[in-house]
């Protein structure tokens, strides 16, 4: 096949697809397929497809459907009248302002709740109501500090160091029982003596921060990640989900759970490089070299690497032999404490993020 | 435009727990939603818990839909969403394709090939994942280019390609067209 059957092929897949293609562009493929018989079997295999568009939805599977909205849109109705007739109780309960002005007024509580009828009623209530109004306030401050957490999570300036503590401090900010954040603390303190908790997603990687939320129940599910974490076992298929800012995700383990990860990344003129690496299937492994990017022999990094300049914080940069560092370059291993790929014993691959 | 018309006053009718209107929403779209699920996992019952599903969580955020998306975009989403769930929780595994099984028409007249919606379908199965989303996104759903990238993450070249490539493994499978598919 030849680059213009390609070419008008393409021509022809957008048509079908209602995307804008110029009437000259169609015009000649029209008479290109005239002429060329297996380019006009791929516009007739297209028109073939295209009849068979999926057929309606089954009645059967219809009314299953709707049994089930159904189902829910009732225990939803219910849920609303009970919410109404509470409320109108609270408010029927709440209205005598002098319980003696109108004791025969009073009407008997429906659900059988003992109602405040004389002022001794009314104090007791009174402090009932205090204290479900503290509550109230210290879950809202709860609330607010959550979101705020997740809306503004820290990111470092000029790439992301190894932070140890980083997970213990996200689920107390989350608000997690102090004995979650200890086991989450003591998890990625107990990964970090390896390594940190790496997973590579989309040939990124990332480092975990600990447990997290999604940001919305119907959050984006942006794709999978196959990892074992921290579980030593089997690795699952696991969903991701956008994170809080571009350079985060969040994943579901196979407990349920939520756990944040960011972009291993540091500054390069300017520019914010991302980690790449091979597979990493537990947290514990190290990132390694990506597929495509062969192991030097040698520490100077021939015959692969050559001595660039420095990144942003300083630390050397090597590029391909022969290429332009803009398009990825390698980091030695035995980088500083506070560089992003500290205490990887291996050569790492950076390139720049989406 | 009177179709825009028509769907918007149908999700504003099931936002105000008009199941009815719901209900046209459903036959007007289930279709596309359980053959993306069917494709995805290759297994009726599935597919049918999955249109479940899906519609279910449609349902109970129809009031979080502001109409900025097109019903079909946020539809994909949900759907696609609920197969990766399904998929995670893993007691359901997509059931592969293998292009050598295919049964094929006999027919070697391409002018009188017939061909079979099964055979389609399996044909659609044995596609690479992303280039079947791909496809399903603009050709099921009727997403633009721009509309699948934004849904799959990808850039509109990328969607662009992938739907091409998947509309030329078809033609090779189906023995319509010569070429190694990709």
């Amino acid at each position: 096949m030849s680059a213009k059957c390609i070419e008008i092929q393409q021509v022809l897949s957008m048509t079908q697809d209602g995307e804008p293609v110029g009437p000259d562009d169609l015009r000649k493929a029209r008479m290109h397929c005239a002429e060329c018989a297996e380019c006009a079997q791929f516009e007739t295999t297209l028109k073939t497809v295209r009849r068979l568009r999926p057929q309606a939805l089954p009645e059967e599977i219809v009314v299953r459907v709707m049994d089930a909205v159904e189902t829910e849109a009732a225990a939803e109705r219910a849920r609303t009248e009970a919410a109404a007739a509470a409320a109108e109780t609270a408010a029927a309960a709440i209205a005598p302002e002098d319980s003696s002005a109108a004791p025969a007024a009073a009407k008997p509580a429906p659900s059988g709740i003992a109602l405040p009828r004389t002022r001794k009623d009314w104090t007791m209530w009174g402090g009932w109501i205090a204290a479900a109004a503290v509550l109230l306030v210290a879950g809202g401050i709860a609330a607010v500090r959550g979101a705020y957490f997740i809306a503004a999570p820290s990111t470092a300036e000029s790439g992301n160091a190894v932070r140890y503590s980083s997970g213990a401090e996200s689920t107390a900010e989350i608000g997690l029982p102090p004995e979650s954040a200890a086991d989450a603390a003591k998890d990625t303190l107990g990964s970090v003596q390896s390594s940190t908790g790496y997973i590579v997603f989309d040939g990124w990687v990332f480092r975990s921060i600990g447990a997290t939320r999604p940001l919305r129940s119907n959050s984006p599910t942006i794709g999978i990640v196959s990892s074992g974490l921290d579980t030593g076992g089997a690795i699952e298929e696991l969903p991701v989900f956008e994170g809080t800012t571009n350079k985060t995700i969040t994943v579901q383990s196979a407990e349920d759970s939520f756990l944040g990860f960011e972009l291993v990344w540091r500054s390069f003129r300017g520019q914010t490089y991302g980690l790449r690496s091979g597979v990493i299937s537990q947290f514990g492994e190290w990132p390694t070299l990506p597929s495509g990017v062969p192991q030097p022999d040698d520490a100077d990094g021939s015959p692969v690497f050559e001595r660039s300049i420095n990144d942003d914080t300083g630390v050397a940069v090597y590029r391909r032999v022969g290429q332009s560092e803009s398009s990825g370059f390698a980091v030695a291993p035995g980088t500083s404490a506070d560089d992003p790929a500290a205490g990887n014993p291996s050569w790492t691959w950076w390139e720049p993020f989406r | 435009m009177a179709e825009e018309r028509t769907e918007s006053t149908l999700i504003a009718a099931a936002k105000q727990a008009d199941t009815a209107a719901f209900e046209k929403l459903v036959r007007a779209h289930g279709g596309a939603v359980y053959a993306h699920a069917l494709r995805f996992f290759g297994d009726t019952a599935t597919a049918e818990d999955i249109v479940q599903e899906v519609f279910l969580r449609v349902y109970r955020s129809l009031a979080t839909f502001d109409g900025t998306a097109a019903f079909s975009t946020w539809l994909f989403r949900v759907t696609r969403n609920a197969c990766l769930d399904e998929l995670r929780r893993g007691k359901r595994r997509p059931v592969p394709v293998d292009p050598v099984d295919l049964v094929l028409p006999s027919t070697p007249d391409h002018a009188s090939f017939v061909i079979d919606a099964t055979v389609v379908e399996q044909a659609m199965r044995a596609l690479q994942p992303e280039d079947r989303e791909a496809l399903g996104a603009v050709a099921l759903f009727g997403m633009s280019y721009a509309e699948a990238g934004d849904a799959l993450g990808v850039p509109v070249g990328t969607v662009k390609s992938r739907a091409f490539r998947a509309r030329r493994t078809l033609a090779v499978l189906l023995g319509m067209s010569g070429g190694d598919g990709s």
